[in-house]
Protein backbone atom coordinates (compact mmCIF):
# COMPACT_ATOMS: atom_id res chain seq x y z
CA UNK A 1 0.00 0.00 0.00
CA UNK A 2 1.36 3.35 -0.98
CA UNK A 3 -0.19 6.32 0.75
CA UNK A 4 0.34 9.99 0.16
CA UNK A 5 -1.39 12.52 2.35
CA UNK A 6 -2.96 15.34 0.46
CA UNK A 7 -4.54 17.59 3.05
CA UNK A 8 -5.17 17.35 6.73
CA UNK A 9 -5.75 19.57 9.71
CA UNK A 10 -4.94 19.21 13.36
CA UNK A 11 -6.51 16.62 15.62
CA UNK A 12 -5.58 14.82 18.80
CA UNK A 13 -2.07 13.39 18.83
CA UNK A 14 -2.45 9.80 19.99
CA UNK A 15 1.31 9.24 20.00
CA UNK A 16 2.06 12.02 22.50
CA UNK A 17 1.20 10.08 25.69
CA UNK A 18 3.67 7.35 24.71
CA UNK A 19 6.36 9.91 23.96
CA UNK A 20 5.85 11.59 27.34
CA UNK A 21 5.96 8.21 29.07
CA UNK A 22 9.25 7.32 27.39
CA UNK A 23 10.79 10.75 27.82
CA UNK A 24 10.09 11.01 31.53
CA UNK A 25 10.42 7.31 32.38
CA UNK A 26 6.86 7.06 33.61
CA UNK A 27 5.68 3.72 35.00
CA UNK A 28 2.75 3.79 32.56
CA UNK A 29 1.31 5.76 29.68
CA UNK A 30 -0.76 8.77 30.76
CA UNK A 31 -4.25 9.09 29.37
CA UNK A 32 -5.35 11.90 27.08
CA UNK A 33 -6.77 13.90 29.99
CA UNK A 34 -3.23 14.93 30.84
CA UNK A 35 -3.80 17.64 28.23
CA UNK A 36 -7.43 17.30 27.15
CA UNK A 37 -10.71 17.47 29.02
CA UNK A 38 -11.45 13.73 28.88
CA UNK A 39 -9.47 10.48 29.04
CA UNK A 40 -10.16 9.81 25.39
CA UNK A 41 -10.15 13.47 24.51
CA UNK A 42 -9.06 15.46 21.55
CA UNK A 43 -9.04 19.03 20.30
CA UNK A 44 -7.30 22.00 21.87
CA UNK A 45 -5.55 21.28 25.22
CA UNK A 46 -7.71 22.41 28.13
CA UNK A 47 -5.80 21.07 31.13
CA UNK A 48 -3.20 23.22 32.90
CA UNK A 49 -0.37 20.86 31.94
CA UNK A 50 -1.40 20.81 28.28
CA UNK A 51 -1.74 24.58 28.14
CA UNK A 52 1.67 25.02 29.75
CA UNK A 53 3.20 22.59 27.23
CA UNK A 54 1.62 24.45 24.37
CA UNK A 55 2.97 27.72 25.75
CA UNK A 56 6.43 26.13 25.63
CA UNK A 57 6.33 25.20 21.98
CA UNK A 58 4.34 21.98 21.82
CA UNK A 59 2.78 21.62 18.38
CA UNK A 60 1.55 18.72 16.25
CA UNK A 61 5.18 17.70 15.66
CA UNK A 62 6.61 14.79 17.65
CA UNK A 63 9.89 16.65 17.83
CA UNK A 64 8.34 19.41 19.97
CA UNK A 65 7.47 17.08 22.86
CA UNK A 66 10.94 16.72 24.39
CA UNK A 67 11.89 20.43 24.15
CA UNK A 68 8.54 21.39 25.71
CA UNK A 69 9.08 18.92 28.57
CA UNK A 70 12.63 20.23 29.03
CA UNK A 71 11.25 23.76 29.21
CA UNK A 72 8.62 22.65 31.72
CA UNK A 73 11.38 21.26 33.92
CA UNK A 74 13.62 24.29 33.50
CA UNK A 75 10.75 26.63 34.35
CA UNK A 76 9.81 24.39 37.30
CA UNK A 77 6.15 24.45 36.27
CA UNK A 78 3.91 23.18 39.07
CA UNK A 79 0.40 23.16 37.63
CA UNK A 80 -1.39 21.99 40.76
CA UNK A 81 0.79 23.96 43.18
CA UNK A 82 1.54 21.00 45.41
CA UNK A 83 5.24 21.76 45.61
CA UNK A 84 6.34 19.05 43.16
CA UNK A 85 7.01 20.15 39.61
CA UNK A 86 4.95 18.60 36.81
CA UNK A 87 7.72 16.58 35.17
CA UNK A 88 8.69 15.04 38.50
CA UNK A 89 5.07 14.18 39.29
CA UNK A 90 4.69 12.45 35.93
CA UNK A 91 7.92 10.50 36.49
CA UNK A 92 6.29 9.19 39.66
CA UNK A 93 3.10 8.27 37.82
CA UNK A 94 1.14 11.14 39.35
CA UNK A 95 -1.21 13.60 37.67
CA UNK A 96 0.22 17.15 37.69
CA UNK A 97 -3.13 18.80 36.95
CA UNK A 98 -5.26 20.35 39.70
CA UNK A 99 -7.65 17.71 40.99
CA UNK A 100 -6.45 15.15 38.49
CA UNK A 101 -6.57 11.42 39.20
CA UNK A 102 -3.11 9.89 39.45
CA UNK A 103 -2.14 7.53 36.68
CA UNK A 104 0.08 4.86 38.20
CA UNK A 105 1.82 5.99 41.39
CA UNK A 106 5.18 4.28 41.91
CA UNK A 107 4.69 1.36 44.28
CA UNK A 108 0.93 1.16 43.67
CA UNK A 109 1.26 -1.85 41.40
CA UNK A 110 -0.76 -0.09 38.72
CA UNK A 111 0.84 -0.34 35.30
CA UNK A 112 -0.31 0.81 31.92
CA UNK A 113 -1.02 -1.56 29.06
CA UNK A 114 2.04 -2.99 27.38
CA UNK A 115 1.95 -4.66 24.01
CA UNK A 116 3.71 -7.61 22.48
CA UNK A 117 4.16 -11.04 23.96
CA UNK A 118 7.74 -11.47 22.74
CA UNK A 119 10.89 -9.59 23.64
CA UNK A 120 12.09 -6.68 21.60
CA UNK A 121 13.77 -7.29 18.27
CA UNK A 122 16.88 -5.39 17.15
CA UNK A 123 15.63 -5.04 13.59
CA UNK A 124 13.22 -6.62 11.16
CA UNK A 125 16.13 -7.76 8.99
CA UNK A 126 16.49 -11.11 10.72
CA UNK A 127 12.85 -12.00 10.31
CA UNK A 128 12.69 -11.08 6.67
CA UNK A 129 16.02 -12.74 5.94
CA UNK A 130 14.45 -15.92 7.25
CA UNK A 131 11.44 -15.40 5.06
CA UNK A 132 13.61 -14.85 1.98
CA UNK A 133 15.63 -17.99 2.70
CA UNK A 134 12.42 -19.98 3.03
CA UNK A 135 11.05 -18.75 -0.26
CA UNK A 136 14.33 -19.41 -2.04
CA UNK A 137 14.38 -22.92 -0.64
CA UNK A 138 10.87 -23.52 -1.96
CA UNK A 139 11.86 -22.18 -5.37
CA UNK A 140 14.95 -24.40 -5.44
CA UNK A 141 12.88 -27.44 -4.53
CA UNK A 142 10.44 -26.67 -7.32
CA UNK A 143 13.24 -26.39 -9.89
CA UNK A 144 14.73 -29.69 -8.78
CA UNK A 145 11.37 -31.40 -9.14
CA UNK B 1 -0.58 32.92 5.18
CA UNK B 2 2.49 34.42 6.82
CA UNK B 3 5.90 33.02 5.93
CA UNK B 4 6.28 31.46 9.37
CA UNK B 5 2.89 29.80 9.20
CA UNK B 6 3.63 28.56 5.72
CA UNK B 7 6.87 27.07 6.96
CA UNK B 8 5.13 25.46 9.87
CA UNK B 9 2.56 23.96 7.56
CA UNK B 10 5.28 22.53 5.35
CA UNK B 11 7.09 21.18 8.38
CA UNK B 12 3.93 19.64 9.75
CA UNK B 13 2.98 17.91 6.51
CA UNK B 14 5.34 14.92 6.91
CA UNK B 15 4.19 14.29 10.46
CA UNK B 16 0.57 14.51 9.52
CA UNK B 17 1.22 12.19 6.61
CA UNK B 18 2.88 9.67 8.89
CA UNK B 19 0.19 9.93 11.52
CA UNK B 20 -2.54 9.67 8.96
CA UNK B 21 -1.00 6.66 7.33
CA UNK B 22 -0.55 4.97 10.66
CA UNK B 23 -4.18 5.55 11.45
CA UNK B 24 -5.28 4.44 8.03
CA UNK B 25 -3.17 1.37 7.53
CA UNK B 26 -5.48 -1.32 6.26
CA UNK B 27 -4.39 -4.83 7.11
CA UNK B 28 -6.76 -6.89 5.07
CA UNK B 29 -8.61 -6.58 1.83
CA UNK B 30 -12.26 -7.45 2.21
CA UNK B 31 -14.66 -6.21 -0.43
CA UNK B 32 -18.27 -6.37 0.73
CA UNK B 33 -19.43 -4.80 -2.54
CA UNK B 34 -18.90 -8.25 -4.07
CA UNK B 35 -22.57 -8.82 -3.28
CA UNK B 36 -22.94 -7.27 -6.72
CA UNK B 37 -21.61 -10.53 -8.14
CA UNK B 38 -23.85 -12.70 -6.00
CA UNK B 39 -21.48 -13.24 -3.09
CA UNK B 40 -23.50 -12.84 0.07
CA UNK B 41 -20.91 -14.82 2.01
CA UNK B 42 -17.14 -14.46 2.22
CA UNK B 43 -15.80 -17.97 2.61
CA UNK B 44 -15.78 -18.72 -1.11
CA UNK B 45 -12.93 -16.29 -1.66
CA UNK B 46 -11.25 -16.04 1.75
CA UNK B 47 -9.85 -18.68 4.08
CA UNK B 48 -11.44 -16.72 6.92
CA UNK B 49 -15.14 -17.51 6.56
CA UNK B 50 -16.07 -13.93 7.45
CA UNK B 51 -13.69 -12.41 4.95
CA UNK B 52 -10.37 -10.62 4.73
CA UNK B 53 -6.88 -12.05 4.76
CA UNK B 54 -5.69 -14.95 2.66
CA UNK B 55 -7.51 -15.61 -0.59
CA UNK B 56 -8.49 -19.10 -1.60
CA UNK B 57 -7.46 -20.27 -5.07
CA UNK B 58 -11.00 -19.50 -6.20
CA UNK B 59 -10.80 -16.08 -4.60
CA UNK B 60 -7.52 -15.37 -6.35
CA UNK B 61 -9.18 -16.24 -9.64
CA UNK B 62 -12.14 -13.96 -8.99
CA UNK B 63 -9.73 -11.24 -7.91
CA UNK B 64 -8.35 -11.26 -11.43
CA UNK B 65 -11.52 -11.96 -13.40
CA UNK B 66 -14.06 -9.82 -11.55
CA UNK B 67 -12.03 -7.11 -9.85
CA UNK B 68 -9.41 -5.88 -12.26
CA UNK B 69 -9.86 -3.63 -15.26
CA UNK B 70 -7.43 -5.60 -17.35
CA UNK B 71 -9.25 -8.92 -17.21
CA UNK B 72 -12.81 -8.49 -18.40
CA UNK B 73 -14.74 -11.69 -17.91
CA UNK B 74 -17.57 -10.59 -20.20
CA UNK B 75 -15.24 -10.08 -23.15
CA UNK B 76 -13.13 -13.15 -22.52
CA UNK B 77 -16.07 -15.51 -22.13
CA UNK B 78 -17.08 -17.98 -19.45
CA UNK B 79 -14.29 -20.44 -20.26
CA UNK B 80 -11.55 -17.92 -19.55
CA UNK B 81 -9.08 -18.87 -16.85
CA UNK B 82 -6.53 -16.42 -15.45
CA UNK B 83 -3.96 -19.21 -15.19
CA UNK B 84 -0.87 -18.54 -13.14
CA UNK B 85 -1.40 -14.78 -13.17
CA UNK B 86 -3.68 -15.24 -10.20
CA UNK B 87 -1.27 -17.33 -8.14
CA UNK B 88 1.13 -16.58 -5.31
CA UNK B 89 4.17 -14.84 -6.79
CA UNK B 90 2.42 -15.21 -10.17
CA UNK B 91 3.03 -18.94 -10.04
CA UNK B 92 6.81 -18.71 -9.62
CA UNK B 93 6.52 -21.06 -6.65
CA UNK B 94 4.40 -24.18 -6.80
CA UNK B 95 2.53 -24.51 -3.54
CA UNK B 96 0.95 -27.70 -2.26
CA UNK B 97 -2.80 -27.72 -2.76
CA UNK B 98 -3.33 -27.56 0.99
CA UNK B 99 -1.26 -24.40 1.41
CA UNK B 100 -2.18 -20.84 0.48
CA UNK B 101 0.29 -18.00 0.88
CA UNK B 102 -0.21 -14.30 0.37
CA UNK B 103 2.19 -11.41 0.73
CA UNK B 104 1.04 -7.85 1.26
CA UNK B 105 3.54 -5.07 0.71
CA UNK B 106 2.74 -1.58 1.87
CA UNK B 107 4.85 1.55 1.86
CA UNK B 108 4.31 5.16 2.74
CA UNK B 109 5.69 7.91 0.60
CA UNK B 110 5.95 11.25 2.35
CA UNK B 111 6.30 14.29 0.12
CA UNK B 112 9.10 16.53 1.39
CA UNK B 113 10.63 19.57 -0.21
CA UNK B 114 12.47 18.32 -3.28
CA UNK B 115 12.08 14.62 -2.53
CA UNK B 116 9.83 11.79 -1.43
CA UNK B 117 10.55 9.78 1.68
CA UNK B 118 9.48 6.13 1.79
CA UNK B 119 8.47 4.42 5.01
CA UNK B 120 7.49 0.78 5.30
CA UNK B 121 3.92 0.54 6.55
CA UNK B 122 3.08 -3.08 6.10
CA UNK B 123 5.12 -6.06 5.01
CA UNK B 124 3.01 -9.08 5.78
CA UNK B 125 3.13 -12.71 4.84
CA UNK B 126 0.04 -14.74 5.61
CA UNK B 127 -0.38 -18.45 5.21
CA UNK B 128 -3.33 -20.77 5.41
CA UNK B 129 -3.33 -24.56 5.65
CA UNK B 130 -6.33 -26.65 4.67
CA UNK B 131 -5.50 -30.29 5.41
CA UNK B 132 -8.65 -32.37 5.50
CA UNK B 133 -10.66 -31.43 8.54
CA UNK B 134 -7.79 -29.41 9.96
CA UNK B 135 -7.28 -25.76 9.18
CA UNK B 136 -4.70 -23.23 10.28
CA UNK B 137 -3.97 -19.62 9.43
CA UNK B 138 -1.30 -17.17 10.54
CA UNK B 139 0.05 -13.80 9.52
CA UNK B 140 3.40 -12.26 10.34
CA UNK B 141 4.84 -8.96 9.30
CA UNK B 142 6.66 -5.87 10.37
CA UNK B 143 5.68 -2.26 10.93
CA UNK B 144 7.94 0.70 11.51
CA UNK B 145 5.93 2.14 14.38
CA UNK B 146 5.98 1.41 18.09
CA UNK B 147 4.20 -1.37 19.96
CA UNK B 148 0.43 -1.61 19.63
CA UNK B 149 -2.35 -4.15 19.94
CA UNK B 150 -1.31 -5.99 16.79
CA UNK B 151 2.41 -6.25 17.57
CA UNK B 152 4.19 -9.35 18.80
CA UNK B 153 7.17 -7.37 20.01
CA UNK B 154 7.51 -4.27 22.13
CA UNK B 155 10.18 -2.07 20.62
CA UNK B 156 9.39 1.40 21.90
CA UNK B 157 12.26 3.07 20.08
CA UNK B 158 13.54 2.67 16.55
CA UNK B 159 13.53 -0.70 14.84
CA UNK B 160 9.82 -1.24 14.45
CA UNK B 161 7.91 -4.28 15.56
CA UNK B 162 6.85 -7.70 14.41
CA UNK B 163 3.12 -7.91 13.80
CA UNK B 164 0.65 -10.74 13.81
CA UNK B 165 -3.00 -9.80 13.62
CA UNK B 166 -4.38 -13.28 13.17
CA UNK B 167 -3.19 -16.80 13.96
CA UNK B 168 -5.59 -19.62 14.54
CA UNK B 169 -6.11 -23.35 14.21
CA UNK B 170 -9.43 -24.98 13.42
CA UNK B 171 -11.33 -28.08 12.55
CA UNK B 172 -14.16 -28.56 10.07
CA UNK B 173 -15.85 -31.73 11.36
CA UNK B 174 -18.70 -31.40 8.88
CA UNK B 175 -19.00 -29.35 5.74
CA UNK B 176 -19.56 -25.64 6.37
CA UNK B 177 -19.01 -25.91 10.11
CA UNK B 178 -15.68 -24.46 11.18
CA UNK B 179 -14.52 -24.30 14.78
CA UNK B 180 -11.45 -22.14 15.37
CA UNK B 181 -9.26 -21.12 18.28
CA UNK B 182 -6.68 -18.36 18.24
CA UNK B 183 -6.44 -14.67 17.41
CA UNK B 184 -9.14 -13.65 14.96
CA UNK B 185 -11.21 -10.79 13.64
CA UNK B 186 -14.43 -10.37 15.55
CA UNK B 187 -17.60 -11.53 13.80
CA UNK B 188 -19.51 -8.27 13.79
CA UNK B 189 -21.08 -6.20 11.05
CA UNK B 190 -19.70 -5.85 7.55
CA UNK B 191 -16.01 -6.65 7.30
CA UNK B 192 -14.30 -4.12 5.10
CA UNK B 193 -10.85 -2.74 4.44
CA UNK B 194 -12.26 0.66 5.51
CA UNK B 195 -11.37 -0.01 9.12
CA UNK B 196 -11.67 3.66 10.02
CA UNK B 197 -15.43 3.59 9.52
CA UNK B 198 -16.99 4.97 12.71
CA UNK B 199 -19.10 1.82 12.87
CA UNK B 200 -15.85 -0.16 13.20
CA UNK B 201 -13.83 2.04 15.55
CA UNK B 202 -16.77 2.77 17.89
CA UNK B 203 -17.60 -0.90 18.28
CA UNK B 204 -13.93 -1.97 18.57
CA UNK B 205 -14.35 -4.33 15.62
CA UNK B 206 -12.01 -2.85 13.05
CA UNK B 207 -9.78 -5.17 11.04
CA UNK B 208 -6.64 -3.24 11.96
CA UNK B 209 -6.58 -3.49 15.74
CA UNK B 210 -9.81 -5.25 16.69
CA UNK B 211 -8.63 -8.86 16.77
CA UNK B 212 -8.99 -10.92 19.93
CA UNK B 213 -8.09 -14.40 21.11
CA UNK B 214 -10.99 -16.76 21.53
CA UNK B 215 -13.02 -19.69 20.32
CA UNK B 216 -15.07 -19.15 17.19
CA UNK B 217 -17.78 -21.24 15.55
CA UNK B 218 -18.89 -20.50 12.00
CA UNK B 219 -21.73 -22.26 10.24
CA UNK B 220 -23.19 -21.64 6.83
CA UNK B 221 -26.22 -23.45 5.52
CA UNK B 222 -28.35 -22.40 2.59
CA UNK B 223 -29.15 -18.72 2.86
CA UNK B 224 -27.92 -18.44 6.43
CA UNK B 225 -24.46 -17.73 7.77
CA UNK B 226 -23.87 -17.57 11.48
CA UNK B 227 -20.75 -16.98 13.51
CA UNK B 228 -20.18 -16.62 17.24
CA UNK B 229 -16.95 -16.05 19.10
CA UNK B 230 -16.22 -16.34 22.79
CA UNK B 231 -13.59 -13.69 23.48
CA UNK B 232 -10.85 -14.78 25.88
CA UNK B 233 -8.93 -11.51 25.75
CA UNK B 234 -5.97 -10.30 23.73
CA UNK B 235 -2.84 -12.05 24.97
CA UNK B 236 -0.73 -9.46 23.14
CA UNK B 237 -1.77 -6.92 25.79
CA UNK B 238 -0.68 -7.06 29.39
CA UNK B 239 -1.38 -6.95 32.25
CA UNK B 240 -4.48 -9.08 32.21
CA UNK B 241 -6.69 -6.26 33.52
CA UNK B 242 -6.66 -4.66 30.07
CA UNK B 243 -7.96 -7.75 28.28
CA UNK B 244 -11.55 -7.62 27.12
CA UNK B 245 -13.64 -10.75 27.54
CA UNK B 246 -17.11 -11.54 26.30
CA UNK B 247 -18.70 -12.52 23.01
CA UNK B 248 -19.24 -11.30 19.49
CA UNK B 249 -21.68 -12.80 17.01
CA UNK B 250 -23.44 -12.22 13.75
CA UNK B 251 -26.30 -13.79 11.85
CA UNK B 252 -26.70 -13.12 8.14
CA UNK B 253 -29.53 -14.06 5.82
CA UNK B 254 -29.24 -13.86 2.05
CA UNK B 255 -32.75 -14.31 0.65
CA UNK B 256 -31.50 -13.41 -2.83
CA UNK B 257 -28.12 -13.51 -4.53
CA UNK B 258 -27.94 -9.72 -4.45
CA UNK B 259 -29.08 -9.17 -0.89
CA UNK B 260 -27.92 -9.99 2.61
CA UNK B 261 -29.33 -8.62 5.83
CA UNK B 262 -28.20 -9.48 9.29
CA UNK B 263 -27.81 -8.82 12.98
CA UNK B 264 -24.67 -8.40 15.05
CA UNK B 265 -24.18 -8.35 18.78
CA UNK B 266 -21.13 -7.82 20.97
CA UNK B 267 -20.48 -7.52 24.69
CA UNK B 268 -17.12 -7.34 26.42
CA UNK B 269 -15.79 -6.40 29.82
CA UNK B 270 -12.34 -5.27 30.84
CA UNK B 271 -11.22 -4.62 34.40
CA UNK B 272 -9.33 -1.65 33.01
CA UNK B 273 -10.11 0.10 29.74
CA UNK B 274 -7.04 0.87 27.64
CA UNK B 275 -7.97 4.54 27.31
CA UNK B 276 -9.95 5.48 30.39
CA UNK B 277 -8.24 3.09 32.87
CA UNK B 278 -11.50 2.18 34.58
CA UNK B 279 -13.50 -1.04 34.50
CA UNK B 280 -15.76 -0.87 31.47
CA UNK B 281 -18.45 -3.04 29.95
CA UNK B 282 -18.86 -2.36 26.26
CA UNK B 283 -21.88 -3.43 24.21
CA UNK B 284 -22.82 -2.97 20.58
CA UNK B 285 -25.83 -4.30 18.72
CA UNK B 286 -26.80 -3.55 15.16
CA UNK B 287 -28.47 -4.45 11.91
CA UNK B 288 -26.55 -4.54 8.65
CA UNK B 289 -27.36 -5.04 5.02
CA UNK B 290 -25.75 -5.41 1.61
CA UNK B 291 -27.82 -4.99 -1.52
CA UNK B 292 -27.04 -4.76 -5.22
CA UNK B 293 -30.18 -3.17 -6.74
CA UNK B 294 -28.57 -2.82 -10.15
CA UNK B 295 -25.59 -4.38 -11.86
CA UNK B 296 -23.19 -1.53 -11.25
CA UNK B 297 -24.41 -0.43 -7.85
CA UNK B 298 -23.98 -1.94 -4.38
CA UNK B 299 -25.44 -0.44 -1.21
CA UNK B 300 -24.04 -1.22 2.23
CA UNK B 301 -25.49 -0.08 5.53
CA UNK B 302 -25.06 -0.62 9.25
CA UNK B 303 -27.00 0.97 12.10
CA UNK B 304 -26.80 0.18 15.76
CA UNK B 305 -26.55 1.15 19.38
CA UNK B 306 -23.56 1.14 21.70
CA UNK B 307 -23.56 1.02 25.47
CA UNK B 308 -20.52 1.76 27.63
CA UNK B 309 -20.88 1.26 31.36
CA UNK B 310 -18.51 1.94 34.22
CA UNK B 311 -19.17 1.90 37.94
CA UNK B 312 -20.21 5.54 37.81
CA UNK B 313 -21.33 6.17 34.23
CA UNK B 314 -23.63 4.75 31.58
CA UNK B 315 -23.52 6.07 28.04
CA UNK B 316 -25.77 4.83 25.27
CA UNK B 317 -24.78 5.87 21.77
CA UNK B 318 -25.60 5.18 18.17
CA UNK B 319 -23.49 4.65 15.09
CA UNK B 320 -24.04 3.78 11.47
CA UNK B 321 -23.48 4.54 7.82
CA UNK B 322 -24.90 4.21 4.36
CA UNK B 323 -22.48 3.53 1.55
CA UNK B 324 -23.04 3.41 -2.19
CA UNK B 325 -20.43 1.73 -4.37
CA UNK B 326 -20.78 2.35 -8.10
CA UNK B 327 -18.67 0.46 -10.65
CA UNK B 328 -19.37 2.19 -13.98
CA UNK B 329 -16.73 0.12 -15.77
CA UNK B 330 -15.15 -3.06 -14.50
CA UNK B 331 -12.43 -2.35 -11.99
CA UNK B 332 -13.22 1.33 -11.40
CA UNK B 333 -15.29 2.18 -8.35
CA UNK B 334 -16.79 5.42 -7.05
CA UNK B 335 -17.83 5.18 -3.45
CA UNK B 336 -19.78 7.61 -1.31
CA UNK B 337 -20.37 7.10 2.43
CA UNK B 338 -22.40 9.07 4.94
CA UNK B 339 -21.68 8.26 8.59
CA UNK B 340 -22.94 9.30 11.97
CA UNK B 341 -21.92 8.55 15.51
CA UNK B 342 -22.95 9.71 18.97
CA UNK B 343 -21.25 8.04 21.93
CA UNK B 344 -23.69 9.50 24.47
CA UNK B 345 -27.22 10.23 23.32
CA UNK B 346 -28.07 11.91 26.63
CA UNK B 347 -25.49 14.67 26.51
CA UNK B 348 -25.77 17.99 24.73
CA UNK B 349 -22.99 17.43 22.20
CA UNK B 350 -24.16 17.13 18.62
CA UNK B 351 -23.48 13.78 16.93
CA UNK B 352 -20.46 13.34 14.73
CA UNK B 353 -21.36 13.37 11.03
CA UNK B 354 -18.84 12.44 8.38
CA UNK B 355 -18.83 12.38 4.60
CA UNK B 356 -16.43 10.10 2.77
CA UNK B 357 -15.87 10.02 -0.99
CA UNK B 358 -13.52 7.52 -2.58
CA UNK B 359 -12.48 6.16 -5.94
CA UNK B 360 -10.79 2.81 -6.29
CA UNK B 361 -9.24 1.45 -9.43
CA UNK B 362 -8.20 -2.18 -9.67
CA UNK B 363 -5.66 -1.29 -12.24
CA UNK B 364 -4.25 -4.77 -12.80
CA UNK B 365 -4.20 -8.20 -11.27
CA UNK B 366 -3.04 -7.89 -7.65
CA UNK B 367 -2.84 -4.08 -7.72
CA UNK B 368 -5.31 -1.33 -6.97
CA UNK B 369 -5.18 2.42 -6.51
CA UNK B 370 -7.46 4.38 -4.24
CA UNK B 371 -8.14 8.03 -3.45
CA UNK B 372 -10.12 9.08 -0.38
CA UNK B 373 -11.51 12.43 0.66
CA UNK B 374 -13.17 12.75 4.04
CA UNK B 375 -14.77 15.62 5.90
CA UNK B 376 -15.37 15.02 9.59
CA UNK B 377 -13.38 13.70 12.53
CA UNK B 378 -11.26 10.58 12.55
CA UNK B 379 -13.04 9.07 15.55
CA UNK B 380 -16.44 9.37 17.21
CA UNK B 381 -15.78 12.63 19.02
CA UNK B 382 -19.00 14.68 19.16
CA UNK B 383 -18.30 18.36 19.65
CA UNK B 384 -14.90 18.29 17.96
CA UNK B 385 -14.72 20.47 14.85
CA UNK B 386 -14.64 18.53 11.57
CA UNK B 387 -11.65 18.72 9.28
CA UNK B 388 -10.71 17.57 5.80
CA UNK B 389 -8.51 14.58 5.15
CA UNK B 390 -7.36 13.22 1.85
CA UNK B 391 -5.34 10.17 0.88
CA UNK B 392 -4.08 8.49 -2.24
CA UNK B 393 -3.40 4.80 -1.81
CA UNK B 394 -2.11 1.91 -3.83
CA UNK B 395 -2.30 -1.72 -2.79
CA UNK B 396 -0.51 -4.76 -4.08
CA UNK B 397 -0.55 -8.38 -3.03
CA UNK B 398 1.38 -11.37 -4.29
Amino acid sequence: MLSILLVSTAFAMPQFPGLIETDLGMPCTPTCDLCHSTAGGSGVPTQAFGIAMKDRGLSVMDSTVTPALDAMGADMVDSNGDGTIDTEELAQGLNPNPGGTDYCPVGSGITGPSYGCLSTVPSPAAGFAGLAVGLLAMLRRRRRS
Amino acid sequence: MTPSRSGAARAAAPLLALLSAALWSAPAAAYPFMVRHGYTGCGECHTDPSGGGVLTEYGRGQGVILLSSVHNADKRGPEYSPGKSKDFLFGAVNLPDALALQADIRALIIPEPGKFRAIGMQNDLEGSLDAGVFRADASVGWISSGPARETLTSNAGKGGNLVSRTHWVGVEPVKNLLVRAGRMNLPYGIRTEQHMLLARTSTLTDANKGQEYGLDVNYEVGKIRAEAMGIAGDLQISPDAYRRRGYSALLGWGPRRNLEIGLSSLMTHAAMDEVTRVATTHQAHEVFGRWAPAGALALLAEAGLTLDQTVTTTAMGSVGYLQADLEPVQGFHVQGTGEWCDNDLSDAAAPTYRGWLATQWYIAAHVDLRADAMYGTLYCTPGVAPSFLGLIQAHAYL
